[in-house]
């Protein structure tokens, strides 16, 4: 796997290196401030399903139930500028997976917390745009924190049309530093540090009048405190190297009144973790003030080298038994109505996720008893002003 | 006890070649669109995140859920969502 896994690094590196040093815009066509003051709320709730009781040892059956709100301000500042604020606030309570153990036929059973924890997190996002004849730049400055977690992060975009603005060029960077704090215990860490950097390229091209492709690469780097300190076992290397490679093709098909959206990502990373990401989503305009959007995502992971279906504590080098880790595939479908005129917007959506060892492209032989299904709805709304 | 990793051997080369394929195939298969012809390219639905708080949660959710991320972004912080 060593050998595979440095193939395909180094394939997507020689991609990466291919593509002309700058990316991607989200509009193919105009590059200007928004005229109007845009304000969204949204509303999610989603509830990850409980376990059965033939896979935990201890603990509690039942898993997240997590609320999310979110707020987002989008003005035009002067005649260049735009400045887009978005703010989170999220809770959640419920019990996750602490460890493996062997069962009496030598599966892994689930060793859960109890049902009593509770988190909250805040997240504050601040991105500055100033736009150019023919692109634009951002300056992006964050802070998120949680009970236990708190993270500070910064980051420059650019966007470059070129060829009467039939092609973009995109780039950006970013950096993350990240501290986390575990609830006290004997034995547990006190506090950790990990910093992520990132960068970015891309490009995006205009096929026809009916439809566009952007094919991008993104390269992580995260040093430090990788691990997970409420984990009975759990020890990671200290660095990872990632790298992703998304391609995203929009098509309007005006027969049917129609954009179809179909994305792909590959992901490749140096703990030895192979994944495919594909999606597809079909909008639906039903008529002038209503859009309908069925979607499909499908997602398929190997394993981590140094995962370990059930805990052995006291063995040598890096070990986990982290689901997240572990070999699986997982399906999401969703359903989203859009009822819309010029300066409003009111958002309902669901979407139903499946996580399963029989969904990998491979054969997964021992299947993480933790794998998570969750049922998310959405409700929300954006006003112009 | 042991744990077969998915074997992504007879995929990844030719899902490695695919997206190389489109974008040459595609820059070359594009046609001179002019600006008063790009009218449905400037749709909402044909944006890249037509709904750019949908697509923010989504990724902070596969984000905590999975073992891989990354996209076309300079990225935000952490989390600690265990």
């Amino acid at each position: 796997m060593k050998t595979e896994k440095s193939r395909t690094l180094s394939a997507l590196t020689s991609a990466a290196l291919a593509i002309p040093a700058v990316a991607v815009s989200t509009n193919a066509t105009a590059d200007a401030p928004p005229t109007m003051t845009e304000v969204g709320y949204r509303y999610s709730q989603y509830q990850e399903d409980d376990l059965a009781e033939s896979k935990v040892a201890s603990g509690s059956t039942q898993r997240y139930d997590i609320n999310i709100h979110q707020f987002r301000v989008l003005t035009p500042v002067g005649e260049n500028y735009s400045v887009d604020t978005t703010f989170d606030y999220e809770t959640m309570s419920g019990a996750s997976p602490m460890g493996t153990i062997p069962g009496a036929d030598g599966d892994p059973l689930l060793v859960m917390s109890g049902a009593s924890i509770d988190d909250t997190r805040m997240d504050l996002n601040v991105k500055t745009t100033r736009y150019y004849e023919s692109g634009n730049a951002s300056v992006i400055g964050g802070y998120s924190t949680e009970d236990d977690y708190e993270a500070f992060n910064l980051g420059l975009e650019g966007e470059k049309h070129i060829n009467d603005k039939l092609t973009t060029l995109m780039g950006g960077i970013g950096y993350s530093d990240d501290t986390i704090e575990p609830t006290p215990a004997p034995g547990r860490v006190t506090e950790e540090e990990k910093y992520t950097a990132t960068t970015f390229v891309g490009i995006a091209q205009v096929i026809n009048a009916e439809s566009v492709l952007q094919s991008s690469i993104n390269y992580a780097y995260s040093d430090g405190y990788l691990s997970d300190p409420y984990k009975l076992v759990d020890q990671r290397p200290d660095s990872r190297s990632s790298i992703a490679w998304n391609t995203r093709y929009r098509h309007y098909l005006g027969s049917l009144d129609a954009a179809v959206h179909a994305d792909y990502r590959l992901y490749a990373d140096d703990w030895d973790m192979v994944s495919h990401t594909i999606g597809f989503e079909w909008h639906q305009n039903i008529d002038p003030n209503l859009r309908v959007i069925p979607s499909f995502r499908y997602y398929s992971q190997s394993q981590a080298d140094f995962y370990k279906p059930i805990d052995v504590a006291g063995i040598e080098g890096d070990k986990s038994s982290d689901y997240r880790l572990s070999p699986f595939g997982a399906v999401t479908f969703g359903l989203s109505a859009v009822a819309h005129s010029y300066n409003w917007k009111i958002i309902v959506s669901a979407e139903r996720y499946i996580a399963d060892g029989d969904l990998a492209l491979g054969t997964v032989e021992t299947e993480h008893p933790g794998l998570l299904q969750y049922t998310l709805l959405t409700v929300g709304f954006d006003y112009a002003f | 006890m042991s744990c077969k990793f998915v074997n992504h051997k007879f995929v990844s080369k030719k899902l490695i070649v695919l997206p190389i394929l489109c974008v040459v195939l595609g820059a070359t298969g594009c046609t001179a669109v002019q600006p008063w012809e790009r009218g449905e390219l400037a749709r909402t639905e044909m944006k890249w995140d037509p709904d750019p708080m949908k697509s923010a949660l989504r990724d902070h959710i596969y984000f905590s859920k999975e073992g891989s991320s990354g996209g076309a972004s300079s990225g935000g912080g952490g989390c600690g969502c265990n």
